[in-house]
């Protein structure tokens, strides 16, 4: 498992991976740094194709959406 | 099995890809999308090659023209020096692909290169062989299983005629492969169906101006090798669709897509008739693999059937006229010495003794009829060690210090005890 320091992800710019092949229900994609992972292919776009590149970003606005709203249900519950 | 066929490394990935879900601060909750930038995988074809950052270049050998004629027909018995023999090895490289060929004039090929991580063990399985070169370098399809380890390959040997099909993969894999050969200034032919490699050695699919797209696997380059009356047809990780272009006799036959029912025809199969089938696939692997139907299939036709998550490294030998199992089980890898004081004559030993013991005979011809009892002796694998006088299941305690993988025939054969401990096959 050394190949799966986070802190070796962490360091690659953007976060973007590139389908290598699907076998079953996984594609296995190519990381930034030359490694191989399986990834759920009902994660990926159902569009996506072996070759295709895919980017991984935080959407922020949904998260802070998301942090209002769960904030505001707990600020109703807590005494 | 590898690291990232790991479930857990699945869950490793997700929370690095995704460390909110690793937290419990509603603040730190991320929504996440996906989006595809690019999706198609690009198809070079021919009047783009110029315009093309990737040096494919289409160098068909002067000695092997197109031949328009069927696969079938051009095949030629191979011209060889007498008594000399065809030795094919079925490399164990996991969740992937490799097969190294001792052609019987001397000359040798190799057919896919494993992962990334199996380069450097291909090169020692085939340097500890004797050989320096490597006369015929085919990369059967660009997914990285099939070509992640050809760039060692390449860097470790003087390579002859390099034959790929022509179509493209953007991951930085086979980008990599592609500067290694651009860099050691060779250039690629294309493997197409008609393309001669030797006498005796012929590419039959995938066909001239066919197009598979997207589906890399079915443009896997199909290599049949036709020594005396003797066939073994690699088909690498092509499907049904371009299986079904070409007729052929075969006695061995290295199963397609590591015994995926999408590369899997009973029709097929039962016009080519192996007596031999070979399934290169990782013990414990994600996708299911081998899928029984195709087992079964085998079965129903009386194919032997031989594995690399089961056999280890699997080694045909041919004298033009019978195939003969000249070993199961030998690492890719030299054993690792375990006296450390004593390294240059341990290794050797161990690897000589598997390759001399292991020698189970299987007359070609008597296959299908031997082939229902798969739990015969000579397929049932069990282990022994340097020194013991028993052998053992795998996983046996004694097996610590070394461990060395043999038949059971051989072991019977040997006077080799079953352990009381493990209580293996007897």
């Amino acid at each position: 498992m050394q190949q799966m320091q986070p802190t070796a992800i962490r360091e690659v710019p953007g976060m973007k991976y590139i389908i290598d092949r699907f076998e079953g229900d996984f594609a296995i994609v190519e990381l930034a740094d030359k490694t191989f992972s399986n990834i759920p292919r009902i994660t990926i776009p159902l569009e996506a194709k072996e070759g295709s590149v895919i980017d991984v970003t935080i959407d922020v606005e949904s998260t802070d959406e998301r942090s209002r709203k769960i904030n505001k249900l707990m600020g109703d519950l807590f005494k | 099995m590898k690291w990232y066929q790991k479930p857990v490394a699945i869950l490793i990935v997700l929370l690095v890809l995704f460390p909110a879900l690793g937290m419990s601060s509603c603040n730190a909750s991320a929504a996440i999308t996906s989006s595809v930038t690019t999706s198609k995988t690009t198809t070079l074809q021919t009047e783009s090659t110029t315009e093309s950052t990737l040096p494919l270049a289409t160098e068909i050998e002067t000695t092997a023209p197109i031949e328009t004629t069927s696969p079938e027909t051009s095949a030629t018995i191979m011209q060889t020096v007498s008594g000399g023999v065809l030795r094919v090895h079925y490399l164990d490289v996991g969740q992937a692909d490799s097969e190294f060929i001792e052609l019987p004039d001397g000359k040798t090929m190799l057919i896919d290169a494993g992962n990334k991580g199996d380069g450097s063990s291909v090169v020692s399985y085939i340097k500890n062989l004797g050989y320096s070169t490597i006369d015929y370098l085919v990369a059967t399809h660009p997914h990285e299983d099939h070509i992640g380890g050809m760039s060692t390959v390449i860097n470790s040997f003087n390579i002859g005629q390099i034959y790929m099909p022509k179509v493209a993969s953007t991951t930085q894999a086979f980008e990599d492969l592609l500067n290694t050969i651009q860099d050691k200034g060779y250039s690629i032919n294309t493997a197409q169906a008609g393309v001669q490699i030797a006498p005796g050695i012929n590419i039959l699919s995938p066909g001239v101006g066919s197009d598979y797209g997207d589906e890399l696997n079915d443009w896997s380059a199909v290599i049949s090798i036709v020594y005396g009356s003797k066939t073994f047809l690699f088909l690498g990780d092509a499907g049904t669709a371009p299986e079904s272009t070409f007729s052929i006799d075969a006695d061995v036959v290295k199963v397609a897509h590591h015994g995926s029912r999408t590369a899997f025809s009973n029709a097929l199969y039962k016009e080519w008739s192996p007596d031999i089938a070979i399934i290169s696939v990782d013990k414990d692997n994600s996708y299911g693999l081998p899928d029984e139907e195709v087992l079964q299939g085998l079965a129903d036709i009386g194919s032997k059937i031989y594995r690399t998550d089961e056999n280890g490294t699997i080694v045909l030998e041919s004298d033009g006229s019978t195939i003969t199992l000249k070993s199961i089980g030998v690492p890719i890898s030299p054993v690792l010495p375990t006296i450390t004081t004593k390294p240059t004559t341990t290794t050797p030993v161990a690897t000589k003794k598997v390759a001399e013991t292991a020698v189970a005979t299987v007359a070609a011809t008597t296959a299908a009829t031997t082939a229902t009892p798969a739990q015969g002796d000579d397929s049932i694998i069990v282990y022994t060690t340097n020194t013991g006088s028993c052998y053992h299941n795998d996983g046996c305690s004694s097996l610590s210090k070394s461990k060395i993988p043999i038949t059971l025939a051989e072991a019977k054969a040997e006077g080799l005890k079953p352990c009381s401990k493990c209580n293996p096959p007897q």
